[in-house]
């Protein structure tokens, strides 16, 4: 008895037992947010061209370090070469070179039906975790791999799936890779410019022109929901907004305004397009349902209101509107009714911009917290982020003439146009929307009115 | 005593060569055993503690993937309407792929035969002990307890290897001048020099995670995505279980939070190992990490 209650006593004073294991604590609140090393070899071809593996191995690469958010280990630092998709590697060899993700894929050729097909397939692997990283494929399953299968012409189209599913796994967000631009390509004098509708790849790949030439267009705009576009175009003489189904190739003028109408932009859920009619020198915001074609007038005032974006809810829109003396940006209730404004009053359309200069093309981020516009301040153009509360503005980039922002699908970039100087050529630009990884998109010719398309399907 | 030496080596030969030929011939029932079972000292040794590297599959062991059990569909050719623009438009056609990259196919999983789990089979039910007990008495179940995990703690810390040295990537005393010094006195549990020393110990594992960890704050809401975990580690520095504790598992498919515990992994794992006295591994032995804009830090920079 007395020898168990001296081991109570001293398990009670702490000379035995976990309780007596000294536990540090380790709070660290902000990271150094830097580019995550990923190594991507070449992509095994299995029947099937080399050429054709390293073309999407290329286009992968491209897509992922063309964020900012990724660095490519290069091909010479790799110790271990002899990869399989179907072994696992040897971790310590890509320790060593301090790459955090490792991409293994095959490039295969196969025959289905009598046509020939590309295949391609991924794994990637955590190096520090040594365990396989897990997707989610397009049915929301769990699964080891990701495989997409085309025509030999499109293995781009691979290529962009592959990068997309990669970063979606890496940052937590959708890609944007997989997706398109619709832009203005400018061609000829500037006195007699040819202002085509354009259309590419995300990485500039596959230009293709949709109008001839013949009449000018200008701010085209992609639906979020459907392979369709919007624009201005000066087509029969007076400024309309037309329809464009890219599928069927037809281009329609949308609604039976009697004077001109511009600035146009679809909903976020693709069914009705908000655009501006300018009558008597007045210009006010209409909504126009696609399906029944009926139009309904947003707002009602004797200033200039134009460049409508609806937020991803469809319950408010903001706009640009002088009619507090100078351009500054509005945010409305969809329905019209009377808000709160964070200035305190009541208003139908609350002003959020008080900053000093102009600002113009506000854009609603898809993810809903943030709008994108010009600001033209001191001489100079910036392209901006502000919260919807008008709250947190920031300025992404300067220069003498930035204009036009759109965002990407995921909200993470925005894509805008630039002009280096006066007389300089307009070229397509974007910006991550921490203001990092400020990137050029290459145009075979001048470029303006940049618009990204949704994820392709 | 000399002489009879030889003599019990020859008997002992003997008997042992004359068991050796007539064994075969023994029946069942004359088989004896022995029964003075000469008992053998044994430590036990964690396995976990030598063994930590993961097993690599290598290439001649792998079996050939399997066939998908579906039958892969062959993308829709789809035909794009090749309706021709209207005389009076200004639109050329638009060269749309003929086939698009989906559907997607199903990779076959990356462990060939994946093992079901098995089913947890219920533990069977003792038997009902009908006999009557006697009144347990709570003093003497604590003391039973306690003798009981006095016992245990001796034997572990019996059993417990010798510290192995340390590898020489980075002195620690570097580390320690290079710590940022800590000014949290939450972190200090009373005054002392243990509390002292684990402080320092916090200072020196900041600044090795501090650079390893790349934050959230350009995910979405980062101030959402606060991750706690528990790191226990191995004398030699090397991480010997790294868990989550906050959130407990890694959300399904890819989100932002999913994205902010592989960041915090990823850092911990990657800072290590960790060069650390080691005559205070009791004071670094395991403890916790937590990564997130809601934590406040341990050593304010």
């Amino acid at each position: 008895m007395m020898k168990r209650l001296l081991c109570a006593i001293a398990l009670a004073f702490g000379l035995g037992g976990p309780s007596a294991l000294a536990q540090f604590e380790v709070n660290i609140q902000e990271g150094v947010l830097k580019p995550t090393p990923i190594a991507i070899p070449n992509f095994e071809s299995i029947g099937v061209d080399p050429e054709v593996a390293q073309t999407i191995s290329d286009v992968v690469r491209s897509d992922l370090e063309s964020t900012g958010l990724f660095t490519i280990t290069p091909e010479d630092a790799y110790i271990q070469t002899d990869l399989n998709i179907e072994v696992a590697p040897r971790f310590a060899d890509w320790k060593i070179i301090q790459t955090d993700a490792l991409v293994v894929g095959t490039v295969e050729q196969i025959t289905r039906d009598g046509n020939e097909l590309i295949r391609g397939s991924v794994r990637m692997w955590d190096v520090y975790g040594e365990e396989l990283m897990r997707f989610e494929d397009s049915a929301g399953r769990q699964v080891s791999g990701r495989r997409f299968t085309t025509t030999p012409e499109d293995v781009r189209r691979i290529a962009h799936k592959i990068a997309d599913a990669i970063y979606s796994r890496l940052t937590g967000e959708e890609g944007y890779f997989d997706t398109r631009i619709v832009y203005i390509a400018e061609t000829g004098p500037k006195n007699a410019r040819i202002k085509r509708l354009a259309i590419m790849d995300a990485d500039g790949a596959n230009v293709r022109y949709l109008t001839s030439g013949a009449f000018t267009v200008l701010t085209p705009r992609f639906s979020p929901e459907a392979q369709q576009i919007t624009y201005m175009s000066y087509e029969g003489g007076t400024p309309r907004v037309y329809l464009y189904d890219l599928r069927r190739a037809r281009q329609e003028v949308l609604g039976n305004f009697r004077s001109m109408t511009f600035a146009p932009r679809f909903s976020r859920d693709g069914n009705s397009v908000l655009l501006t009619q300018a009558t008597n020198g007045n210009s006010d915001i209409y909504l126009m349902d696609l399906q029944t074609r009926q139009s309904r007038r947003l707002t009602d005032h004797p200033a200039i209101d134009t460049s409508p974006s609806m937020s991803p809810d469809g319950r408010q829109i903001v706009f640009n509107s002088d009619r507090g003396g100078s351009p500054q940006l509005y945010v409305m209730n969809t329905n019209g009714t009377t808000r709160v404004c964070p200035s305190g009053g009541r208003d139908i359309a609350c002003r959020i911009t008080f900053g000093s200069g102009r600002y113009s093309t506000p854009v609603w981020s898809p993810r809903g917290d943030l709008i994108a516009f010009t600001k033209q301040s001191r001489g100079r153009f910036h392209i901006g982020v502000i919260g919807i509360d008008g709250q947190g503005e920031r300025l992404l980039t300067e220069s003498y003439l930035d204009e036009g922002p759109d965002w990407s699908p995921n909200g993470r970039v925005i894509t805008f146009f630039r002009e280096r100087a006066p007389g300089a050529s307009p070229e397509l630009w974007s910006v991550d929307l921490t203001g990092r990884n400020l990137r050029r998109l290459p145009t075979p010719t001048d470029a303006s009115d940049p618009a990204w398309s949704p994820l392709l399907d | 005593m000399l002489r009879g030496l030889p003599a019990s080596i020859i008997a002992h030969a003997a008997v042992l060569s004359a068991s050796y030929l007539t064994f075969p011939y023994w029946s069942s029932s004359s088989r004896t055993y022995a029964t003075d079972i000469q008992a053998v000292d044994v430590s036990f040794a964690e396995i976990g503690e030598i063994t930590n590297i993961a097993p690599r599959i290598e290439p001649e062991e792998e079996s050939a993937p399997p066939e998908p059990e579906e039958p892969e569909e062959l993308p829709e050719e789809d035909p794009i309407e090749e309706e021709l623009p209207e005389s009076d438009q200004d639109v050329t056609n638009i060269d749309e792929p003929a086939a698009d990259a989906e559907p997607e196919d199903v990779l076959p999983d990356f462990e060939a035969e994946t093992p079901d789990e098995p089913e947890e089979t219920p533990e069977p039910q003792p038997e009902p002990d009908l006999t009557p007990k006697p009144p347990r008495d709570p003093l003497s179940d604590f003391l039973n307890q306690s003798e009981s995990t006095f016992k245990s703690e001796i034997e572990t810390r019996r059993k417990r290897p010798e510290p192995t040295p340390v590898p020489a990537e980075e002195p620690p005393q570097t580390a320690l001048r290079n710590a940022p010094q800590p000014v949290d006195s939450r972190n200090r549990r009373g005054a002392g020099e243990r509390n002292g020393n684990i402080a320092r110990i916090e200072a020196i594992l900041y600044s090795r995670i501090f650079p390893c960890w790349d934050g959230v704050a350009d995910l979405p809401y980062p101030e959402r995505l606060n991750v706690r975990m528990k790191l226990e580690l191995n004398q030699n520095g090397t991480i010997a279980e790294l868990t989550l504790v906050e959130p407990r598992r890694r959300p399904v498919g890819s989100s932002p939070m999913g994205t902010a515990i592989d960041r915090a992994l990823r850092a911990v794992r990657k800072c290590a190992p960790y060069n650390l006295p080691i005559d205070e591994y009791e004071n670094w032995r395991e403890g916790a990490v937590n990564l997130g804009p809601a934590f406040t830090p341990t050593n304010p920079r």
